[in-house]
């Protein structure tokens, strides 16, 4: 019983991953230019990413691979921001001017 | 010393992910988390008068950490179905927002903490301004609340 509820669970988690994932590809190819496209691919992806690691620890059971799960997990809360914030500071630099509704440029 | 610490720490690391695997992959890591080390002493600025973390500060921090979790699913979820919605309703712009925090290392977990809140990004960090990218205005209702910076003050901010 408990390994079932173990099991869907984890079902649940990478399901709700999976689907993140996808919001954020999604959110790639439509969103307006590259900020808004930065915040899809900085948000989802590393939400897609911890649900279904959360997901294969919990069917891994407490052992040496759930540990290395948690490092994962570690990595990608603390470099998925920073590479996003690395990427949006370059293009800001650059000169990039992000679109508005107001100014109506065409994205960039 | 303080090259053979990073090393020793990004090792750790390594072997952590890959324990197991054989003795051309520790070393291989050995030598990654060696490199790592030097690149990261001669390439990245530190400032040497930062005081290291205390003990209460470490746990402060691992606390807000789990806090976030709370604001980062729902707002992903928010986002999810913006970009989902066929309409795509996004209104984006650009804020300035000064900070009261003073600490550098406060300063860069606020800047983390706007980019995993989803609908903010943090763009720049330019001493005690941010400059953020929002999706749509409503998303900058925490930062205007000063939520995340009176959670970062009362566990790193000292008093003079």
């Amino acid at each position: 019983m408990i390994e079932w509820l173990i099991n869907g669970l984890a079902a649940v988690l990478i399901l709700a991953g999976c689907g993140f994932f996808l919001a954020g590809t999604i959110g790639l190819l439509r969103l307006p230019d590259f900020y808004c496209r930065v915040h899809a691919t900085t948000k989802c992806d590393p939400v897609g990413a911890v649900l279904i690691l959360t997901g294969a620890g919990l069917l891994s059971g407490p052992d040496l691979g759930a540990i290395r799960i948690l490092a994962l997990i570690a990595l990608i809360v603390i470099t998925s921001p920073t590479a996003g914030h690395a990427l949006a500071r370059a293009g800001w630099h650059a000169g990039h001017r992000p679109w508005t509704r107001e100014n109506r440029d065409e994205p960039q | 010393m303080r090259w053979a610490r990073l090393t020793a720490v990004g090792f750790l690391f390594w072997l952590i992910l890959t324990a197991g695997m054989g003795w051309w992959t520790v070393l291989i890591g050995l030598a990654i988390a060696g490199l790592v080390a030097v690149l990261k002493i001669h390439m990245l600025a530190t400032d040497s008068t930062e005081p290291t973390l205390s003990g209460r500060e470490t746990l402060g921090m691992i606390g807000y950490a789990l806090g976030m979790i709370a604001l980062v699913l729902p707002a992903a979820w928010r986002v999810a179905m913006i970009v989902m919605r066929r309409d795509l309703n996004v209104h984006p712009g650009v804020l300035y927002h000064r900070t009261t925090l003073t600490r550098p290392i406060a300063r860069t977990a606020l800047a983390n903490s706007i980019t995993l809140t989803p609908g903010t990004h943090c763009v720049d960090l330019d001493d005690d301004r941010l400059v953020i990218h929002y999706l749509n205005p409503n998303f900058t209702a925490a930062l205007d609340q000063h939520v995340l910076e009176r959670r970062l003050a009362a566990i790193l901010e000292r008093p003079a």
